[in-house]
């Protein structure tokens, strides 16, 4: 049978790999069917806003979303861990969890209590670490720093002392300028080059030790997935399989070129010495201590990937160079 | 044209027909939007369930909006500062200063509103602020309505043009360009705008004199001190508040959203040091403003629900197929799209048409080769950017749906009718479809600056 | 119908009352910016004050979350009382020139084909939205924001709930000026009287006075 979807992004298209995968996945899902599963990629607010998806897929308003699992923390903290994780795995590590460590079942847990189906489609390189009005050179500089932060890494910083701010979206880029805020993370290279931060701010800070990677998803309503044909569900889970190496191999291969242009543009690029590291990844130890004790479910997802990889550990210290 | 694809456009129509039945604009929008969400559930184009999304429109778009937040703040800063009489003081002194100049009053309505939107941007704020502080005064001193209205419209529209501006905030998003690249991009079509609307109202002034009297020549004080100290005494206050306010966003205290609450808190010590801030005056001042807020969402709401049906029903789909079905080259692609926006701003507010139009169309206009009009291929997308911000201006004042006539219409004395205000602004959409023109002809208007200034 | 305007007057009272208590939120709302606004240049000055009480258990983003909650619930509460109070945009140039009885068909046409069942499907998914929330404790989706969101998206239904009523208030004022006695109108037609105050008022007292006169005419024991 013909099966026609809406799909509601969060990002919006034009975004590199953070939106423009979810038409990857639109595209290839069309290809691999001949033409009878088709999936209309629909901007941020087009049908919902981004934020919304997750109700509106939960519902049933709408067939399936592109997003992130780290966008819905609001409603069941433990998604963070299925986004990014702070000083966290890289993508291969990161996969290796979802495919063979338990990290799809406890996901499918988590969502079928909304009614939802997510499927892991894609992943992608570290992200910066932010964009920086001034230089950071020790751990002082960040106490009272006005940052715009989000998310897990948001919760680092404020035991850092850094004063996170939400700020309305159209805000942002003339409040870095003017300096109401210090600093803004966005995203990798690739994508911040085009978006021109660094018209307003000159220090740019690596590595991104809040985003190491990033997964992102494919979510659909339950109803709408169990009555799918089996062909086409194993149309999706290939499409998202592909869609994950495509993701990744295209996110390694843009950042260099975007770097150069930077850096030809007079951006500063810094890494964090290694005594910062140490202390944010320490906040970020009691941060996760806090969630481990707060949430049962947080409690539950930490535990396993903590096991997993801690067992990783014994073969990527041996295996890799 | 299939009846499914024409089912976009009815409803277009029933909207048009049922605005003109007098009942409120907010609840007609709401009403026509669910009649032809029904429908199409009835002929099976629709799922009742898909309403489901109206709450999560209402509330990701209306309700956890942070911009939004500046427009009952500035509401209440101007309803404030009218209670308090600062304004009438104001306007009292820069009546006397313009009164030997043909349109003066105009003039410095449109001088102000020019301030006010390198300031904020937010629309519903300066049509607000203006509306209370001006209007009155205009009309009392003889000022055709049409002509004080379009004035204070089209100037307060500047806002979303020349920056800070959401709407080019939004326009960088969607197209991943650089806000920055836009910003520095729209002064100059937006100071030229503001140009073309002083030179029309100077030159109405001097050829239709009853339309924008001068003022009587006896007014205000003989004596130049006396004068001097007047002014000073009006013009401390606002330009105080002014200061304050602009201060606070330039010294990057406050985000200019913040910067209307700033705003309202200095207003009403000012109100405090004229004596004038009494429990009533607060109560007042806090339900009108209250009164205008529920109407203005009122409208929010009730657009989103129709915006969504439309789009559910593949209006957009309708649209393009139009556009696609001119088939002509680059310019006649331009120039059809500029057409539909126009006529699209009739309908929608802007918010609607970027999301519409500007996804869908990006990258047809990315790939158009323009030649040796727009030598630099990368900035096409910047050039049509700032081609559909001054175009979407037009969409704040072109009836049946302009926001600013609305906020104009939740503020103005009662005596001023909508059709008024639809009269007023006809002169002004011709002057900003003629800045289109001239920034479509010359694109180095919108390029040349952040070429300087920026990289 | 004395008994509609009745019912009609004590809606408009609670929603009068509600409408008004509301608005007095302008208040803590702009008190809310300033706090923000100075706490973060005093921060940005004296980084000490990140280890205060005041850093820690508030912060920015919980003062900018309350912002536009407060500012929801502000125009939420105020959609239906604005109703109430004829403050909603209307276009006027048809309306100027009908009668007031048609006006008052339109507004009561309007008032069960528009406002009331946009009300019943916006209270259907609505209440369902704010449940939602409820049932799963929701917090921000900031980590380091507000939790309990399920107060302001109920915010939304109770809304709808008040614009409903508001309908339904102004809908048997329209009731009884189409189909009540003469000697009702006036406080019946307060929206149909908007605009044409004068006339109106003329062509209600003839009414009356013929409709005296027809009465004496039926009964003409009953003087
Ligand atoms: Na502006
Ligand atoms: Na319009």
């Amino acid at each position: 049978q013909k099966v026609e979807w809406n799909m509601q992004s969060t990002y919006s298209s034009s975004l590199t790999q953070l939106g423009s995968l979810g038409l990857v996945i639109a595209d290839r899902i069309k290809a691999i069917s001949g033409g009878d599963f088709v999936i209309h990629f629909q901007e941020p607010g087009a049908i919902v806003p981004a934020l919304e998806a997750f109700d509106a897929v939960s519902a049933g308003a709408i067939e399936s979303a592109w997003s992130t699992p780290g966008y819905w923390t609001g409603k069941e903290v433990a998604l963070a861990l299925f986004a990014t994780v702070p000083f966290g795995p890289s993508a291969g590590e990161y996969t290796a969890w979802i495919y063979f460590g338990g990290g799809q079942q406890l996901l499918d847990e988590i969502y079928a209590k909304y009614n939802i189906k997510s499927l892991i489609c894609g992943v992608i390189a570290p992200e910066a670490s932010g964009w920086f009005r001034k230089e950071i050179k020790s751990v002082d500089d960040l106490k009272g720093l006005k940052m715009r932060f989000f998310g897990l890494g948001a919760r680092v910083m404020e035991k850092m002392g850094v004063s996170t701010q939400l700020l309305a979206g159209g805000d942002i880029f003339p409040a870095l300028e003017l300096g109401t805020i210090d600093a803004t993370e966005f995203s990798m290279p690739a994508i911040d080059l085009k978006l021109g931060f660094y018209q307003v701010a000159k220090h740019y800070y690596f590595p991104g030790w809040h985003q190491q990677s990033t997964l992102f998803e494919l979510m659909m309503n339950k109803d709408v997935w169990d009555r799918l044909s089996d062909v086409h569900k194993a149309q999706l889970e290939t499409v998202c399989q592909s869609a994950i190496a495509y993701g990744l191999a295209e996110g390694e291969a843009i950042q260099f070129a975007a770097l150069k242009e930077l850096q030809a543009k007079g951006v500063i690029v810094h890494r964090w010495p290694p005594e910062i590291l140490d202390k944010l990844h320490a906040a970020w130890d009691e941060v996760a201590a806090e969630l481990v004790a707060q949430n049962p479910t947080f409690a539950k997802v930490w535990e396993s990937l903590s096991t997993f990889r801690a067992n990783y550990k014994i073969w990527k210290d041996l295996g890799y160079l | 044209m299939t009846f499914l694809e024409i089912l976009p456009l009815v409803m277009f129509a029933a909207l048009a027909l049922f605005i003109f039945s007098g009942y409120p604009v907010a609840f007609v929008l709401g009403g026509v939007g669910l009649g032809f969400a029904l429908f199409g559930d009835l002929i099976g184009q629709f799922r009742y369930m898909q309403l489901f999304s109206l709450p999560l429109r209402i509330y990701g778009g209306t309700m956890e909006n942070l911009v939004l937040v500046a427009i009952p703040m500035f509401i209440f800063t101007g309803t404030m500062l009218e209670k308090s009489q600062v304004a009438e003081d104001l306007l009292y002194t820069l009546q006397i200063l313009t009164r030997r100049l043909p349109g003066g009053l105009a003039l410095s309505v449109t001088i102000m509103g020019t301030i006010l939107a390198a300031t904020t941007g937010i629309i519903g704020a300066s049509v607000v602020l203006m509306t209370l502080m001006a209007l009155p005064v205009m009309i009392e001193r003889g000022y055709s309505t049409p002509l004080a209205t379009g004035t204070i419209a089209a100037s307060g529209t500047l806002g979303i043009l020349i920056p800070p501006s959401i709407m080019l905030v939004i326009m960088a998003d969607l197209l991943s360009i650089s806000v920055g690249d836009l910003f520095v991009g729209a002064v100059i079509p937006g100071f030229m705008l503001s140009g073309f609307y002083l030179l029309y109202i100077f030159g109405m002034g001097i050829l239709k004199p009853a339309a924008a009297p001068p003022l009587p020549a006896h007014i205000g004080p003989d004596s130049g001190r006396e004068l001097a100290v007047l002014v000073v005494r009006s013009f401390i206050p606002p330009v105080l508040l002014i200061v304050f306010v602009l201060g606070s966003i330039f010294a990057g205290f406050a985000t200019p959203t913040e910067a209307a609450g700033v705003g309202a808190i200095g207003a009403t010590l000012l109100a405090i040091v004229n004596g004038r801030l009494s429990y009533r005056t607060l109560k007042d001042v806090c339900i009108r403003s209250a009164l205008t807020g529920g109407m203005l969402f009122g409208i929010f709401i009730g657009a989103t629900c129709f915006s969504f049906v439309f789009k559910s029903l593949h209006g957009d789909r309708t649209i393009i197929e139009l556009v696609q079905s001119v088939g002509l080259g680059p310019w006649g692609v331009l120039v059809a799209l500029m057409a539909m926006v126009f006529v699209l701003g009739f309908f929608f507010d802007w918010i609607e048409i970027t999301l519409i139009v500007l996804p869908v169309f990006a990258p047809i206009v990315a790939v158009l080769d323009f030649g040796q009009h727009i030598p630099i291929k990368s900035e096409v997308l910047s050039w049509f950017a700032i081609l559909l911000a001054v175009n979407l201006q037009t969409s704040f004042l072109t009836p049946p749906f302009g926001f600013a006539l609305f906020y104009m219409k939740g503020v103005a004395p009662p005596e001023v009718k909508i059709q008024d205000i639809y009269r007023g602004i006809v002169p002004f959409v011709m002057l900003q479809l003629t800045g289109l023109g001239l920034v479509m002809a010359f694109p180095d208007l919108a390029l040349w600056l952040p070429r300087t200034l920026l990289d | 119908m004395h008994a509609l305007l009745k019912i009609s007057d004590g809606l408009s009272a609670v929603i009068s009352a509600i409408g008004r208590l509301a608005s007095w939120l302008f208040i803590p709302l702009a008190l809310v910016i300033a706090t923000d606004v100075v706490w973060r240049v005093w921060v940005g000055s004296n980084p000490a004050l990140t280890e205060s009480w005041f850093h820690r258990e508030i912060g920015s983003t919980k003062m900018q979350e309350m912002e536009w909650h407060l500012h929801a619930a502000l125009f939420l509460l105020c959609i239906g009382f604005a109703y109430l109070k004829d403050a909603h945009v209307r276009v006027e140039i048809v309306r100027e020139k009908m009668s007031p009885r048609l006006r008052a068909w339109i507004e009561l046409a309007g008032c069960l084909l528009f406002v009331l069942t946009y009300c019943y499907i916006l209270l259907d998914f609505g209440i369902d939205f704010a449940r939602r929330s409820w049932r799963t404790n929701e917090i921000s989706s900031a980590m380091t924001g507000l939790s309990d969101r399920w107060i302001i998206k109920s915010m939304l239904p109770l809304c709808f709930t008040l614009l409903a009523a508001a309908a339904v208030s102004v809908l048997l004022r329209h009731v009884v000026y189409l189909f009540g006695p003469p000697e009702l109108r006036r406080r019946s037609g307060q929206f149909v009287e908007v605009d044409h105050l004068v006339e109106l008022k003329q062509e209600t007292e003839e009414e009356i006075a013929a409709y005296q006169a027809d009465h004496r005419a039926d009964h003409p024991g009953r003087q």
